[in-house]
């Protein structure tokens, strides 16, 4: 797959404060980039970059092998960006909106149904931006996204206030978009939604890009350190696991739930086998996107 | 610069000004002052025509009873439009600020600058876009008043020679440039500003400052420089021991003397021009009234200062090169507010 996006080791200082601090990632084609941090990690500054509103202060962004500072004006045709908390122009109708961001983008008029009726706007078409609900602004967002036919879309917090329904409706807009091809890289503070659409997470943390990678590997490479036991025998296990030093447990029914620095599986089966104590399950309990998101935040 | 994203720009912004409630409410004021100012411009003017052709008459059979013979001739320019320079200067300027000052701020407060800015185009290009679509909405306002205003004129009967169009002419274009000032002005603020509210704040400061605190800061500032005793101008002691007598010699010039008054009508002179150039190297609503009221006939300011101002037939290359001071002055606060925008707009972090 070809790479649409490519991040050297950038960063942005403002005076003393460095919001984004020598990030590097790459983003091919197909890819739905989940970016996750708190407040103030940099995120919507390092979408601002690479849009092109504001330039690094060290290191270099390609777009489609193009260099940004060099050939800006002609990347920018390549990018939309969603920024979060965009209102438009609310005393133009949907349409008008659509055709004057078109006419800036030096594209097609004449495709601004078409981008309505792929964001279900086509009924509102002929009304005022300052009627819509939140909803329904974000998805002409996500139609003025698409007047530029782009490789690459930033959307920071793009379901940020929407209801739930109205969350999914975008979820399932998103997927769509990104079947054609299109990569996006969309900031969130609902790890469940970036869970459940995105093929990559990223996690910025004080401006540093701390983890990016697909969930899976994400999940791989950071180990628990909870390990989960199910037996036949309650009692004697309980009593064999007080035996064993640095490690503490939890009993919920006939599962425990052990916390232990070490890997500690294969002592563990051994003496539960010579005590005879029947074993059902033994492993590591699975990580899920919180459990990551969270260990990067204790990690100071 | 990428002309036909500017050409967008001001194409919206030019019909967003025009359907906006504000501007629609100012312009309606605007134009309902100005069209009772010609309406009364226009009365005064024919009364004072008729006084003039009564005087024509009385001074070819002399009455012996009669003081004041010699009525000047009226200046249709000087008293019909004379009235619209003080609504323009105030109004007019209240509507380049309401224009203006959401140009930047708004943007930003809707959350569209990040948007627009991530599209193929300059910088430059939207305060340009802005600037002209703006420039346009005021350049339509006056067109609007002026076409107005001579209809209201050739429908009381007035008739307007080709040296009067060319006075209107030329005063709508000072017109113009006084409230690209302001819109400029306007248009800074809202650039440095972080909402439409302090930004319409800061631009009506500048605006009471240049406009009313000026006045009477150059006003003390004359005084202490120069001191004049007002009750013997103003004859509070003409009758204990001072007399006051007026003049008016043949050539209609006035001069005002006491005992030792020539002084004191000096100090006068000297006071104005003082106060005057404080509030024209500083108020551009000050040099826009100097202006406009030179351009028609009615150089108030250079008639108290010079001696030489009997000439009624006014050249309009001189009047403007008489006044060319003025003119600059006026339009460096336009350039410094432009150029201020185009600075801080370009080196603005976007976060």
């Amino acid at each position: 797959m070809e790479k649409v996006l490519e991040i050297h080791n950038i960063t942005k200082k403002y005076g003393d404060l460095t919001a984004v601090d020598d990030v590097s990632l790459d983003i091919y084609e197909g890819d739905l980039v989940g970016l996750l941090g708190h407040n103030g990690a940099g995120k919507t500054t390092l979408f601002v970059m690479l849009a092109g509103l504001t330039m690094q202060t060290s290191g270099n962004i390609k777009v489609c092998g193009k260099n940004i500072e060099k050939n800006m004006m002609d990347l920018k045709k390549n990018i939309s960006f969603l920024p979060d908390n965009t209102l438009y122009y609310e005393n133009l109708t949907a349409k008008q909106n659509l055709e004057y961001f078109s006419e800036l983008a030096d594209a097609d008029k004449s495709k601004v149904p078409e981008l309505l009726e792929i964001v279900g706007m086509s009924k509102w078409a002929d009304k005022k931006v300052g009627e819509f609900s939140k909803g329904m602004i974000q998805r002409i967002g996500f139609a003025q996204a698409l007047v530029k036919d782009p490789k690459v879309i930033f959307l920071d917090e793009p379901t940020s206030g929407l209801d739930p329904r109205a969350r999914i409706e975008m979820n399932l807009l998103l997927k769509k978009l990104n079947e054609k091809g299109i990569a996006i890289v969309m900031s969130s503070h609902v790890l469940s939604e970036i869970k459940g659409i995105c093929s990559k997470i990223a996690i910025m943390k004080q401006g540093k890009l701390v983890a990016y990678n697909t969930l899976e590997n994400l999940c791989k490479q950071e180990k628990s350190n909870s390990i989960l036991l199910e037996t036949k025998d309650i009692e004697r296990t309980a009593s064999i696991l007080k035996t064993i030093k640095n490690i503490s447990f939890f009993q919920q029914d006939n599962v425990f739930k052990i916390i232990s620095e070490t890997d500690i599986r294969e002592y563990l089966l051994s003496i539960l086998n010579e005590s005879h104590v029947p074993v059902l399950t033994l492993d590591y309990e699975k990580e899920d996107l919180y459990d990551i998101f969270e260990k990067y935040y204790q990690v100071a | 610069m990428n002309n036909n994203k500017v050409a967008v720009i001001a194409k919206k912004e030019f019909f967003d000004s025009i359907k906006s409630k504000t501007f629609l409410t100012i312009f309606g004021i605007f134009l309902l002052l100005m069209l009772v100012s010609s309406v009364m411009g226009i009365n005064n003017y024919n009364k004072q025509l008729d006084q003039y052709q009564k005087s024509q008459v009385e001074n070819q059979n002399p009455d012996k009873n009669s003081v004041f013979t010699d009525f000047p001739e009226p200046k249709l320019t000087a008293v019909v439009f004379q009235e619209m320079v003080t609504s323009i200067g105030v109004i007019g300027a209240i509507l380049a600020i309401i224009l203006g000052y959401n140009t930047v701020s708004g943007e930003k407060e809707r959350g569209n600058l990040k948007l627009i800015l991530s599209y193929p185009l300059y910088r430059e290009d939207v305060v340009n876009g802005k600037l002209f679509g703006k420039i346009g909405v005021l350049i339509l306002t006056l067109a609007i008043t002026s076409i107005l205003s001579i209809a209201c004129a050739l429908v009381m009967g007035v008739n307007l020679t080709g040296s009067d169009l060319t006075a209107i002419a030329l005063f709508m274009v000072i017109s113009t440039l006084y409230l690209i000032t302001f819109l400029g002005i306007s248009i800074f603020f809202s650039t440095i500003s972080k909402s439409g509210t302090s930004s319409i704040l800061n631009s009506f400061m500048f605006w009471i400052l240049s406009t009313m605190v000026i006045t009477s800061f150059s006003g003390v500032v004359a005084d202490a420089m120069v001191p004049t005793d007002d009750t013997a101008f103003y004859g509070g002691k003409i009758s204990s021991t001072n007399s006051v007598s007026i003049v008016v010699s043949d050539n209609g010039e006035t001069n005002l003397s006491e005992d030792g008054g020539e002084s004191t009508f000096e100090k006068y002179q000297k006071k104005w021009k003082i106060q005057n150039t404080i509030e024209s190297l500083i108020s551009p609503t000050q040099n826009y009234e100097q202006v406009a009221s030179a351009i028609l006939g009615n150089d108030f300011v250079n008639s108290l200062t010079e001696s030489d101002s009997s000439h009624n037939e006014i050249d309009m290359f001189e009047t403007i090169s008489g006044k060319m001071s003025n003119i600059i002055t006026m339009l460096v606060w336009a350039i410094i507010s432009l150029v201020g925008t185009y600075m801080v707009f370009m080196r603005q972090d976007i976060r």
